[in-house]
């Protein structure tokens, strides 16, 4: 069975790519990175995170950039940046959407008679 | 010391294997290892760590075994630490420190496995119920070749037809239950691991027991019946027939007895055990006639003749099983033969297809039969004539062999 193109980011994925974006880093200090820098919001554990990194691997988005013992170090290409960056500009869209909505819409839900 | 305890769940029940482990630990165990052997035995020891929790983590389907070195690498960084492959698709984590981060397996990779584990067990569990009518079928269809529940009581039949229903309710009960573990599991969601499992335990500990008592008994009938049955036939000398032979009925056609052709027809006597009786069964066949020439076509044999001796572990029971067989058929007559306790006489006609209750075996012409059945004390005789000749004037020549004396009793 051909297997299933990535077709959007989720949210740990988001948050591995943002840990690869300024350095390279193994699973485990990915895991580590991604809870500090969430406080632990992010449910990134090594679980989710060995099912990511195929996924990012495959698509070009990441790559392995050296090996010490079973250890792995990740990078993230040229394209993983472009997607990172592309990322980051629509969630900062969305952001000046709902400030620009103003603080109104924040208020308990009501419907208009 | 190792303790082994049966896993009470499926692998794919994550949130209940992992809740069962924890009452484990809070029991002072600590798992060791799993082993495979009918379902999955939890080895345990004693723990002396301290209190710790356990992870069944479902491996992602796409590159877990590239990466499998890497992985036990990370998880032990993150504070885990690998016990045993639950199965294929799952293993078994121990936190080794209390700040373990958690493991999160992924909510696809486990539903996708989940999706599939369930269907593989309602699929399997519907085909088995779909093979118990067929199973059941079969079992009547067996049934149909004897004259009753003695018949069947004597070689064990009525046994193994007992072994074959137990069997089908075992299948029945699995399946049944593997259907509603298979709509429960549906309905919750595994990742909240708000589980509680101790009821269901007890509820499949019952279950359990239930199957492991239908499986054991229908296994115990089966060797029962295949241990008291000799499957080895001896041969026996004709001499041994306790009734008289074709040579004193019939001096005419025994005449055509070819003795010498062992790869004929030539007479032969075997004997052989079952559950509650041995046999022996003395034959003396015609010469095979083959009207299109020799061993081409179709032969036929002109006449048979054939005493099968039963001897009956006990009285009583051969007088019911010689009752039934009477009761079986409308068309006996009772008679009188000289040194048997009973006797009945019949003679009808036949063809392949009604003597052997099968409209599958080809069309063949009639012939004629008869056939007497003695009983004296436990020893029930059944005589079998195929031919030309009357026997009935005949019936107290079968006393002769036993009462060489006295010949003379005429059948009424």
């Amino acid at each position: 069975m051909p297997k299933k193109p990535l077709e959007a980011l989720s949210e740990p994925m988001f948050y591995v790519l943002m840990a690869l974006h300024r350095q390279n880093l193994c699973g485990a200090d990915i895991v580590t990175w991604v809870n500090k820098k969430t406080g632990g919001r992010v449910a990134l554990g090594p679980g989710t995170l060995y099912t990511i990194l195929p996924k990012l691997t495959d698509e070009g988005i990441l790559q392995e950039v050296g090996t010490e013992g079973r250890k792995r170090t990740y990078t993230m290409t040229e394209k993983g940046g472009m997607l990172y960056e592309a990322e980051c500009q629509r969630l900062q869209q969305v952001v000046r959407d709902i400030d620009r909505e103003g603080d109104e819409h924040r208020l308990p839900f009501k419907k208009e008679a | 010391m190792a303790i082994r305890k049966e896993l009470p769940f499926a692998w794919y029940e994550v949130d209940a294997v992992e809740a069962w482990l924890d009452e484990q630990v809070q029991q002072g165990l600590r798992l060791t290892g799993v082993k495979s052997i009918f379902g999955k035995q939890c080895i345990f020891e004693e723990n002396t760590d301290g209190p710790t929790r356990y992870r069944v983590h479902i491996k992602p389907k796409d590159g877990y075994y590239t990466r499998q070195e890497e992985y036990r690498e990370t998880m032990r960084e993150l504070g885990w630490e690998y016990v045993d492959q639950l199965n294929y698709r799952a293993d078994i984590y121990r936190a080794a420190r209390p700040d373990a981060v958690e493991i999160n397996t992924d909510e696809e990779a486990l539903r996708d496995t989940l999706r599939s584990a369930n269907r593989l067990e309602l699929v399997s569990s519907l085909l088995i119920i779909m093979m118990i009518p067929f199973m059941v079928r079969n079992n009547l269809q067996y049934m149909k070749h004897y004259d009753g529940i003695y018949d069947m009581l004597l070689d064990g039949s009525a046994l193994l037809a007992v072994s074959v229903a137990l069997l089908a309710i075992f299948w029945l009960v699995m399946a049944v239950f593997g259907i509603l573990r298979s709509v429960r599991l549906r309905q919750r969601y595994l990742l909240d691991r708000s589980y509680h499992p101790d009821p269901e335990v007890r509820k499949r500990k019952r279950i359990r027991i239930v199957l492991l008592a239908l499986w054991g008994m229908s296994a115990l009938i089966l060797v029962v019946v295949i241990f008291t049955s000799s499957g080895k036939l001896q041969d026996v000398p004709l001499s041994d027939c306790p009734v008289v032979l074709l040579e004193s009925l019939c001096p005419e056609e025994a005449a055509q007895l070819d003795y010498n052709n062992e790869y004929g027809n030539a007479p032969f006597g075997i004997a052989g055990k079952y559950l509650l009786y041995s046999f022996a069964t003395y034959r003396q066949d015609g010469p095979t006639i083959w009207p299109e020439g020799e061993g081409v076509g179709r032969g036929y044999i002109p006449f048979s003749y054939w005493v099968n001796v039963m001897d009956i572990h006990s009285e009583s029971l051969a007088e019911k099983y010689y009752a039934e067989q009477v009761a079986a058929r409308d068309d006996w007559q009772a008679v009188q033969v000289k040194g048997w306790d009973q006797a009945m006489y019949r003679r009808y006609t036949t063809n392949l297809r009604q003597e052997f209750r099968s409209d599958q075996l080809p069309e063949t012409p009639d012939w004629q039969q008869q056939i007497l059945l003695l009983r004296l004390g436990s020893r029930v005789v059944t005589i079998g004539y195929d031919g030309e000749a009357d026997m009935y004037p005949r019936l107290n020549t079968l006393y002769g062999r036993r009462y060489t004396s006295s010949t003379s009793a005429a059948a009424t």
